[in-house]
């Protein structure tokens, strides 16, 4: 069980509030509960005296009155004896309370009586002598002798005329009010008491025979007596126990009629009492704490619910709704809830198509970069493959041209030399322009092999150390003939203390060569001059012609190979061939400089830097 | 006028006829007696059978044998050993150089031929060559 804090909570909760609930109001009730039982007690005693009090007043009020009115009939005081007999039994016989009746003459002979005794003479008699006096005696209540019933006799004159002409007398007995009351049940030891005017007890529950018995010195009594109602407690009765007495008078006989409990009896309900509130408090715990389980769980349950599908939600599980369907609170945030878990479905699927979709297109994507990227591959491996072949092409066609061209200078200066025989001044003229253009078409080509190597990356530096005038000897050997064939002059000069350069020396002298080759070319007349300085880093190598000079929009194109084999010879300039484009590339393999600079028609000087470097080898 | 090639015998190794037919006219005229080879193997026979003064090997050769793997035969055969050989080439680089030194060359006959420079060379070598003998 997870989610059962919450429940927990209410439950710990609820069960407090129960308990000091119940057990406050199960204490109070204890506290109160003898006032309770007592009162409860009391009023329904009460009311039960009443009832009984209604009920001897409503029996034994109609007596005396019946008494009077037949002692005050004319019937009698001129009826024969017979027929006062037949008219007294006839009332004795309605009336069961009354036992016996008489009447007398005023000389105390009786003249007729109920029942079949004899005619008495009651001359004596202290009642017949008080009502021949013309007073009404009523009788104290007394137990008649034979039987011990609480009898009491009304003893009336019979007047005719303002003169007692005669006495009546009856004999009431109280045998009916003690049976019926002896037949009262109140409670186990309670007793119901009825008592007369003079405080004599007329009938008594717990006694068959009624006690000539005097209770007008108890207070409940005196009370009664006086007329009041209401109730006692804790006096000692007249069997001599602790009792709760309630009292109601009966207010025509001024009679009382009173029910005792023993306070031990009241105790004993009072603590049956206690116990049931104990145990009615004990059961509404008990039922407090099953409802209020009841009511926990019906309160967490669908938050429960919610707390476990929001755990399914947070990982990742949107597969199963909450079922709540209630309409509170809860149920409205279950339906959100569920409207939510619809929207994150929905959110979650166009997610998922949305990368889908990406993971698609990278794919795609991917895809199409690999092949792009294969047929670059294979295109670059097709270029590199082709730009091979053309440097090899252009190697091979290199030399398959010079092959020729050598076969064609060297038979051309065969006979030029004469050593096959004389050869006309024209014809010498034409074999020398054969010669020189044969000469230039074999520099073009060895510059296009040049750059071709230089292209294809064949070209290697090879550095040595050597001295600068074995170059200049070697280089100024090759062009001299050149100098003097055009009658030019070739001057050089080089710094003190330039000895030795760490170079690749083909190179250089190739450049070297290239640009006098040049400077001669394009000299109509003056000099040449070569100087070599230094810097702190670099050999500075410079060439001065006197020659026609260079455009300037044309000083850097004349290095370029690819501007050069363009259409767009540059003027005057014609015929240089690729020899610059090919030094500029020796020259800056070596991490050198070359460059021109010139004034058309005053002359041009070329120079060129190589870095120092450190001799690695001698 | 006594020529200064007289009575000496060259083999000319190159597989261009022109080129090869230049040098025998350059030389013969001359007065060296000049035999051809087109081929490295045709050369190294030549070599053995003529038993030349002194040899110009074409280093680019066609075929199994080119110029350079010529002139480690010929060198390698005791009696035809000593013969000179002149390297024609056209490279200018340090590394072909030394590969034809290495093979066995004596020296080198630049390409294009120069014909005046040519006869000289031919002439020195050979005499260098007499000199040690």
């Amino acid at each position: 069980m997870r989610f059962n804090r919450l429940s927990y909570q209410i439950l710990v909760v609820f069960i407090a509030v129960i308990i000091v609930c119940l057990g406050v109001s199960g204490w109070y009730m204890l506290q109160i509960s003898e006032d309770i039982v007592t009162q409860k007690i009391s009023e329904g005693d009460q009311n039960f005296a009443g009832r009984i009090a209604q009920e001897i007043e409503a029996e034994m009020a109609s007596v005396k009155p019946t008494l009077t009115l037949l002692a005050a009939s004319t019937g009698l005081r001129l009826m024969e004896a017979t027929e006062v007999k037949g008219e007294i039994d006839r009332v004795q016989s309605s009336f069961p309370e009354i036992t016996s009746i008489y009447v007398a003459d005023v000389e105390g002979e009786q003249i007729a009586r109920t029942g079949a005794g004899e005619l008495e003479n009651v001359s004596m008699a202290f009642s017949f002598l008080m009502a021949r006096e013309g007073h009404e005696l009523v009788s104290d209540i007394y137990l008649e002798p034979t039987t011990s019933q609480p009898m009491q006799t009304i003893t009336l004159p019979i007047i005719d005329n303002g003169t007692v002409v005669g006495v009546l007398s009856a004999d009431i007995s109280f045998s009916r009010i003690m049976v019926s009351v002896m037949d009262i049940y109140i409670g186990k030891n309670g007793n119901v008491v009825v008592v007369a005017d003079n405080g004599m007890v007329v009938a008594h529950t717990r006694m068959k025979q009624v006690p000539e018995l005097d209770m007008s010195n108890l207070p409940v009594v005196e009370a009664v007596l006086a007329g009041e109602e209401g109730t006692m407690k804790g006096y000692t009765d007249e069997l001599g126990r602790q009792v709760l007495g309630s009292y109601m008078p009966i207010q025509e006989l001024g009679w009382g009629v009173l029910i005792q409990r023993p306070l031990a009896d009241i105790d004993a309900e009072v603590e049956q009492l206690r116990t049931t509130i104990l145990w009615a408090t004990i059961a509404g715990v008990f039922l407090g704490v099953l409802g209020g389980t009841l009511m926990a769980r019906q309160i967490t349950k669908p938050i429960g619910q919610l707390a476990s599908a929001s755990e399914r939600v947070a990982q990742g599980d949107l597969s199963t709704p909450v079922d709540i369907k209630s309409s509170n609170e809860v149920g409205v945030l279950a339906r959100s809830f569920n409207q939510m878990i619809v929207s994150l479905k929905k959110a979650r699927g166009e997610l998922q198509q949305w990368g889908e979709e990406l993971e698609r297109k990278v794919h795609e994507r991917t895809a199409e970069l690999e092949q792009r990227s294969q047929e670059l591959a294979d295109t670059n491996i097709h270029l590199e493959e082709m730009s091979r072949h053309k440097s090899q092409f252009l190697a091979n066609m290199s030399h398959e041209l010079r092959t020729p061209l050598n076969s064609i200078i060297g038979y051309t200066k065969l006979m030029l030399d004469g050593l096959e025989g004389d050869i006309n001044e024209e014809q010498q003229k034409d074999l020398h322009t054969v010669y020189t253009n044969s000469k230039h078409l074999l520099e073009l080509i060895n510059s296009l092999l040049d750059l071709a190597k230089i292209e294809a990356g064949k070209i290697v530096l090879s550095y040595e150390t050597f001295t600068i005038s074995d170059l200049l000897a070697e280089v100024i050997s090759t062009i001299e003939p050149l100098v003097r064939e055009k009658g030019l002059t070739l001057t050089h000069s080089v710094a003190p203390d330039i000895d030795r350069l760490y170079a690749d020396r083909a190179k250089t002298k190739q450049v070297l060569i290239n640009i006098l080759g040049n400077a001669v070319k394009f000299t109509g007349k003056g000099g040449i001059r070569l100087n070599i300085a230094e810097s702190d880093s670099e050999f500075i190598f410079s060439v001065t012609d006197t020659g026609l000079g260079i455009k300037e929009e044309d000083l850097e194109a004349i290095f370029d190979s690819f501007k050069q084999v363009g259409p767009a010879q540059i003027a005057g300039y014609a015929g240089t061939g690729l020899g610059l484009a090919v030094s500029k590339q020796f020259i800056e393999m070596q991490g050198g400089r070359i460059w021109a600079e010139s004034e058309l028609g005053k002359g041009s000087t070329f120079t060129f830097t190589l870095p120092k470097k450190k001799m690695i080898s001698l | 006028m006594e020529k200064p090639g007289a009575g000496k015998k060259i083999l000319v190794v190159d597989d261009n006829d022109d080129s090869r037919r230049l040098v025998v006219k350059v030389l013969g005229l001359r007065g060296y007696e000049v035999i051809e080879a087109a081929t490295g193997e045709d050369a190294i026979n030549k070599a053995q059978t003529e038993l030349p003064d002194l040899i110009l090997m074409d280093i680019r050769l066609p075929g199994g044998i080119d110029g350079l793997e010529a002139t480690r035969r010929i060198k390698a055969l005791s009696q035809i050993a000593h013969i000179p050989i002149l390297a024609l080439t056209a490279s200018v680089r340090p590394e072909d150089m030394q590969r034809a030194l290495d093979a066995g060359c004596s020296g080198f006959a630049r390409k294009p031929i120069d014909i005046d420079e040519l006869p000289k060379q031919v002439a020195e070598y050979i005499a260098r060559a007499s000199s040690t003998d």
